[in-house]
């Protein structure tokens, strides 16, 4: 039909705009183009990829590219909101079955010029992170008004916090808590080994994938390790995983402050709630205190000159090793031993990632869990699976108790 | 009673024409008769399966091991291995033993093998087996035990890893059964509330027309029933079909059929693993496709970020004396700073980009957006390391 040079046309134009010295011709083009198509309702069709002509013909070559990477993805339902960004469910615009999820940063009041700085840290960092268990930043663009859009790798299982948190429906073991400990570290090995410190590390901001895999996310808070005598902030990581370091208000930290959060995502893995959660700063030191033991010169030389060092009176002494194998001891005197190695209040004396991945922990049994085996949270993906069984029953027939006596077959194994 | 089978013996034949059936009044080894003692209970020992009672078990074992008391049978029984036979039948309980036995040794399921016809084949081998064991000749019976102790002792691992497998998949399935059953329940007992609906309205059909003859309304009090009886119709109808369409509507919005049809009957066969996987028993099918989940376990998951182009050295800044403060003073030094990750990072970034190499970056842009493109590009990652820092204000700083 008539439809074919009309469509081309634009098309044309979008892919070849320097070939019309002004956006007003392309629109005289388009017009003078249907008008040649005798009468034609076909206009309503053609409008959007001429108004896009018109648009791409007028922007400059950054404009250009960003509005490519824009097309390349359809935005599809918001799937959460936050205080500084919105989610939204996406997918490639060539292939329907890749999804996506678009992070499209809000307007900030306080950041009025320039873009706000926890989207920067996240791009700045994830751009060149990229490891199995690091959230994959596939593209960044901008939509109207400079809304800032990360593409984000869509992981549709939720974060680590619902499972500890779901105790009713979600049962794990020493080898689950010992796979998602594995993908943990190794994120937060790889992210030290290209020097960056996460600075937030906490279970709602581990990420399930899919297949299983744990990610870690949330950039926003990192950094590069600092140059000596740059000073970085103290006020970062969550309360109940900041290092006393970080309470003590030091400026100049290490990796071993997220090593710190990772040992009490793995207390909160084993014990099913947040192990040290205090209300106020001065109340989580307290509590540090009191689980981990009073930091002192004695354990952690020094400490005493950090700016905002402040502890009770009374001196607790260092818990022992038995103390944490009443408590944690499911996973093991080697899981308890990598715990305590976490958990030092002296930064230097801290393990590293690094040499968390080498502790023999890892080799003792249970082996792991395989991340396809792992529990996920109980999605409604099962009983529709139930209710579409049940409803292929005739209705109203008993069947409930009858063969489930039976065995399928002779199983000459169970019978002992 | 314990009837713990008793691996570690032979399977055996009983020797010399095994009394089939378990006496039931007379031990044939002390003739003592029940009549006298009716506590009288004959046991079995899994090495010769010659009963004998219990009387004579403690009188002949209690002081260690010890010739079997039949005169034919030289074979040495322990106090322990005997026990009360399930069936009276004793041929047909040491075929249950043997089978247990093998059953045991030989656990693969469907799942394990590519095609039915290799399942088959090794179903077939495993009765071959089996039937050696339990009828077979001596010799036939000896290879028999051979190839079954060699399982045994050879497939350790892979016999308790399709164990676990099996408990792990029976209890799923005893939890989809129950769930099954108390979603059964539940719309059994809906289904029966409507009926009771349906029920009471026809019930109250007569009242109504009793009541509409009394209001008076128009039209002969035939027809008045007739029009009240054809809308109670209409509602009974409409409950029981309001009730099928909507069974109709949800079952063809959950899934179609065919999937239907499959998800139960696949998950039913336990474990669900698919087509792969091990197996090879004694050279009889060579079907040995790994298990994935084999190997010990990486904890860097095959990561090595150690630097290839150079060497770190343990101390830099012997010469430049800027550094010497960062080690030194309290501040740096007492939260963990470390100045080690300072000159690590130096040297990293005075290196960045040298292995940089274009194809290999063209190859990696390529990649999907899943997980399994990450870990492709995470491999091929070192090399994308620190590439082009940005160098943005830092408001936190």
């Amino acid at each position: 039909m008539a439809v074919s040079p009309l469509v081309m046309h634009p098309t044309d134009a979008l892919q070849n705009p320097k070939s019309l010295s002004s956006p007003l011709k392309t629109a005289a083009a388009s017009a003078s183009a249907q008008t040649s198509t005798n009468g034609t309702p076909l206009a309503s069709q053609v409008a959007p990829n001429a108004a896009a002509a018109v648009q791409s013909a007028s922007l400059d070559l950054a404009e250009q590219l960003n509005e490519e990477e824009k097309r390349k993805y359809v935005k599809g339902k918001k799937l959460g909101e936050g205080t500084y960004a919105n989610v939204y469910l996406g997918f490639l615009r060539n292939d329907t079955s890749q999804l996506v999820a678009i992070k499209k940063i809000k307007v900030q009041k306080e950041y009025t010029e320039g873009m706000a700085p926890d989207a920067v840290r996240e791009i700045k960092h994830l751009q060149e992170l990229s490891h199995p268990n690091i959230i994959t930043l596939h593209s960044v663009f901008s939509s109207k008004d400079q809304n800032l859009n990360l593409v984000l790798e869509y992981l549709p299982l939720g974060d680590l916090e619902m499972l500890i948190r779901d105790t009713d429906r979600v049962r794990y073991g020493a080898a689950d808590i010992k796979a998602w400990m594995g993908m943990l570290t190794r994120a937060v090995w790889f992210c030290h080994e290209n020097f960056v410190l996460h600075r937030d590390i906490k279970p709602n901001n581990l990420l399930i994938a899919a297949d299983g895999e744990v990610k870690l996310a949330d950039f926003g808070l990192a950094r590069s390790f600092s140059d000596p005598y740059k000073p970085m902030t103290s006020n970062v990581i969550t309360r109940w995983y900041r290092p006393p370091e970080l309470l003590f208000g030091a400026k100049h930290y290490s990796g071993a402050v997220d090593v710190w959060s990772v040992g009490l995502v793995f207390a909160e893995l084993v014990i099913r709630t947040p192990y040290i959660a205090g209300n106020t700063e001065m109340h989580q030191i307290n509590l540090i205190c009191q689980a981990i033991g009073t930091p002192t010169e004695e354990n952690w030389p020094g400490v005493t000159k950090l700016p905002e060092y402040t502890v009770e009176k009374e001196v607790v002494p260092i818990r022992g090793r038995d103390h944490y194998m009443a408590m944690f001891g499911t996973v093991g005197y080697e899981g308890v031993d990598l715990l305590m190695k976490t958990l030092i209040l002296d930064p230097k004396k801290r393990v590293t990632a690094r040499d968390m991945l080498k502790h023999e922990w890892w080799h003792k049994d249970p082996k792991p869990t395989r991340k396809q085996d792992l529990p996920k949270k109980s999605n409604g993906q099962s009983q529709q699976d139930k209710l579409g069984a049940d409803l292929k029953r005739r209705p109203g027939v008993l069947d409930d108790d009858r063969g489930s006596k039976v065995a399928r077959k002779l199983d000459f194994g169970a019978a002992k | 009673m314990s009837r713990k089978p008793n691996y570690s013996s032979m399977v055996v034949k009983p020797s010399a024409a095994p009394s089939i059936a378990l006496p039931s009044d007379l031990c044939p080894v002390c003739k003592r008769v029940r009549y006298l003692n009716t506590d009288m209970e004959f046991l079995i020992n899994p090495e010769c399966y010659h009963p004998m009672c219990s009387n004579c078990v403690t009188n002949i074992f209690k002081s260690g091991p010890a010739q079997c008391p039949y005169p034919s049978c030289n074979k040495t029984l322990r106090h322990r291995g005997f026990r009360s036979a399930f069936f009276g039948d004793l041929s047909v309980e040491r075929e249950v033993d043997i089978r247990r036995r093998v059953q045991a040794a030989f656990n693969n399921v469907e799942e394990d093998f590519e095609t039915l016809r290799d399942y088959n084949n090794y179903l077939q081998d495993v009765e071959d087996l089996t039937f050696d064991l339990i009828y077979g000749e001596d010799a036939e019976r000896a290879s028999a035990e051979e190839k079954l102790l060699a399982r045994e002792q050879h497939f350790k691992e892979e016999i308790e890893r399709n164990r676990r497998r099996g408990r792990e998949a029976e209890l799923s399935r005893q939890k989809r059964d129950a769930a099954e059953a108390e979603a059964a329940r539940q719309r059994r007992l809906e289904e029966r509330r409507e009926e009771e609906r349906a029920r009471a309205e026809e019930a109250s059909i007569n009242a109504e027309v009793m009541e509409a003859l009394a209001r008076g309304d128009p039209g002969s009090a035939a027809e008045i029933q007739a029009r009240i009886v054809a809308r109670k119709r209409a509602r009974v109808a409409e409950i029981t079909s309001a009730h099928f369409s909507n069974l109709l509507h949800t079952g063809l919005n959950l899934n179609d059929p065919a999937d239907a049809a499959t998800a139960p009957s696949s998950s039913s066969g336990g474990g669900g693993g698919g087509g792969k996987n091990m197996l090879s028993i004694r050279g009889l099918r060579a079907k040995k496709t790994d298990d994935e989940d084999d190997g010990p376990y990486d904890p860097f998951a095959g990561l090595d970020l150690d630097p290839t182009r150079y060497a770190l050295r343990e101390r830099y800044g012997n010469t430049n004396t800027w550094l010497d403060d960062a080690r030194v003073r309290d501040d740096h030094r007492v939260p963990g700073y470390s100045v080690h990750e300072y000159a690590a990072r130096a040297m990293f970034e005075a290196f960045a980009g040298l292995g940089v190499i274009v194809a290999e970056e063209k190859a990696a842009e390529g990649r999907g957006l899943g997980t399994v493109g990450a870990r492709d590009a995470a491999a091929a990652n070192r090399t994308a390391g620190a590439g082009a820092r940005m160098d943005v204000d830092d408001v936190f700083v």
